[in-house]
């Protein structure tokens, strides 16, 4: 779309002349149509790949139980081997065609977990689920970079979240939910390696959403008995994510390959919407901490890294701020860390959270109405609206001091309106 | 990663590990299958009725719990080496439990603690051949066959374990001498 208004833009102009434009038009009308085309192939080789592998599975698990050891044995097995066959063959003789390494990738990822599930069943071996799923994944985590597969990645990700998960949710030592964190770096030369070459690509996008989304799921698996403490962590992660997402490189895409910004802003609201009732704030003054408590707590570190690293990414924004300016949300991290600290010791806390929450809504719709950016100027009336609905149904507050407030809110409104309506009008 | 000589070769190698691991499984299952010692450990018929469900049974066993001194020294779902001795019936019991692999002759397999009993200080242990599998389709009617096998206590049912090696495989259940295979397929009504 920005191509095509370039183009005729200079043709108007003048700059280049009609024929120019035809050519140069017709030029990437090429370019997109070859590229479609293989993006097309190879999501039908992986899902065609995915869903013959399933079907084989339904029809064996119909006759399982009349078969014998040794057919099962060879049945667990044959997947594995026709994987190993195609992902050789892709090797070989296909090494340059995406459709075929993804889609003999994908096939052996899903291969491996069932072979090793199914002798599992076959010999009655103990239910272990974060082995199965560890096993799983470092067997299959060389198909990401020697076969360079990004499905494989993909559903690495989502494999590594649920490890941790399963290992929060039911100690099963020795295993961790701390042992996600090398299990994440493993992956994530991979990941950089297609933002830096193919930052346009499928694979790309679908990487820019799960490694952030999973990311933050596995977070939580740190939380233990200074759960309050994930409240900062969290506010931290959604802040490197907004800030992330309002880098040049990420800016100048198209929004939904923007993951960052949209999580790491709506992740910010929904978290501080949250933080705007009293309950929270009552029943973190009511709890007796004491420096000991912090010191042994997974929380208190994660709080301190994640911070130290929104920190360093607020000072990279600011530098660059001449060229890209920071917005308001991006330091929010900082002061809410200081709003944390003062819950502890009085209820002005929510306060200070409603205040922050209308601040940041009326700044991203006076900067949509600026911009003339509708999403954007939605966006923000969205998170007033929410706020206004979280206090009108607040039970901590009387329907008098209810009222007032959102009078004031009201008029202030009104009146902000009509000053951007006169300026207008001066304008023109 | 440019060099494809190095690229095939890892490829190779990963391939290798791929299937020694499910491989390993195999082999070394079929030993313990063929080479280990059988125990019988009882099952607790009732609670094992109740623990039937849409496609496994959670088997309960009688002797799965010993006294221990110190159950501050345990953790919930730590894993756990038991040693097993036979009782006068000739079915298994724990006798012992210890953090690593007990050096000696007595048989022992890996477990968890379930949870420590604290008004009689005796640690439950997780087995690690409580879930069961029935090589069937496993129907509505199957399951309420197994429960009313199960719920029978005129009969004394058991599993054969086989233990090597510090692994311990479940091989088959018995009800009253006989495998509960052949009973439920004796007892189902004719297609």
């Amino acid at each position: 779309m920005r191509l095509q208004h370039d183009i005729d833009k200079l043709t108007r102009e003048g700059v280049i002349s009609e024929e120019t434009a035809s050519k140069i038009r017709g030029y990437y009308q090429k370019q997109d149509e070859g590229r479609s085309q293989n993006r097309l192939h190879i999501a039908f080789a992986i899902t065609g790949a995915i869903l013959t592998g399933l079907g084989i599975v339904l029809i064996v698990a119909h006759k399982w139980h009349e078969l014998p050891k040794t057919a099962k044995l060879a049945i667990a097995f044959f997947p594995l081997a026709a994987g190993q066959l195609l992902a050789g063959f892709a090797m070989l003789k296909k090494r340059e065609s995406a459709a075929w390494r993804e889609s003999a990738a994908t096939f052996l990822f899903f291969a491996i977990g069932a072979c090793i599930a199914m002798v599992s069943r076959i010999y009655r071996l103990p239910d272990d689920l974060p082995t199965y799923i560890l096993t799983w994944v470092l067997l299959a985590l060389p198909l990401v970079y020697l076969m360079r597969s990004s499905a494989v990645s993909s559903f690495y990700l989502i494999a590594i979240m649920i490890y941790a998960f399963e290992t929060a949710e039911i100690p099963s030592y020795p295993h961790s939910p701390y042992f996600y964190w090398p299990l994440l770096a493993l992956v994530l030369p991979h990941y950089y390696r297609l933002l830096k070459i193919k930052p346009e690509s499928n694979f790309t996008l679908y990487h820019n959403w799960i490694f952030p989304f999973t990311l933050a799921i596995a977070l939580g698996t740190l939380t233990d008995y200074m759960e309050e403490l994930m409240v900062v962590v969290y506010m931290s992660l959604f802040g490197i994510y907004y800030m992330t997402g309002n880098l040049p490189f990420f800016r100048t895409q198209k929004l939904i390959r923007n993951s960052y910004l949209i999580l790491g802003s709506a992740g910010m609201v929904a978290l501080m919407l949250f933080m705007s009732f009293d309950d929270f704030w009552k029943h973190l003054r009511a709890q007796e901490f004491t420096p000991g408590n912090f010191m042994n707590s997974g929380e208190f570190y994660a709080a301190v890294i994640l911070s130290i690293l929104a920190i360093v990414m607020l000072f990279i924004r600011w530098k660059d701020r001449a060229r890209n300016p920071v917005r308001p949300q991006e330091p929010f991290f900082l002061i809410f860390i200081i709003i944390f600290i003062i819950g502890f010791f009085t209820p002005l806390s929510p306060l200070f959270i409603n205040l922050a929450l209308l601040i940041i809504g009326a700044w991203i719709a006076l900067d949509g109405a600026r911009e003339n950016n509708l999403g954007m100027m939605n966006y923000g009336l969205i998170i007033i609206m929410a706020l206004a609905a979280a206090r009108f149904f607040d039970q901590e507050l009387s329907f008098a001091l209810r009222g007032s407030l959102f009078i004031l809110a009201g008029v202030g409104f009104l009146y902000g309106n009509y000053r951007l309506i006169k300026k207008r009008r001066a304008n023109e | 990663m440019n060099n494809p000589k190095l690229m095939l070769v890892l490829f190779a190698v990963m391939l290798l590990v791929q299937l020694y691991v499910p491989v390993s499984m195999v082999v070394s299952s079929e030993k313990v299958l063929s080479e280990g010692a059988e125990y019988k450990f009882k099952i607790d018929n009732n609670e094992t009725a109740g623990n039937i469900y849409n496609d496994f049974i959670r088997l309960s066993f009688e002797n799965n719990s010993i006294a221990v001194e110190d159950r501050d020294a345990w953790k919930k779902f730590e894993p756990v080496y038991v040693s097993i001795s036979k009782d006068n019936e000739g079915f298994a019991l724990i006798s012992d439990v210890s953090k690593s692999r007990p050096s000696g002759n007595a048989a022992s397999f890996k477990a968890r603690v379930n949870y420590i009993n604290e008004k009689s200080d005796k640690m439950i242990i997780t087995l690690p051949f409580e879930m069961y599998y029935p090589e069937t389709n496993f129907s509505e009617e199957e399951r309420e066959l197994y429960r009313k096998i199960m719920s029978d206590t005129t009969h004394i049912v058991y599993a054969t374990v086989k233990v090597l090696n510090g692994k311990a495989l479940l091989e088959d259940i018995y009800v009253g001498g006989v495998s509960l295979k052949e009973t439920v397929k004796s007892e189902s009504p004719a297609p």
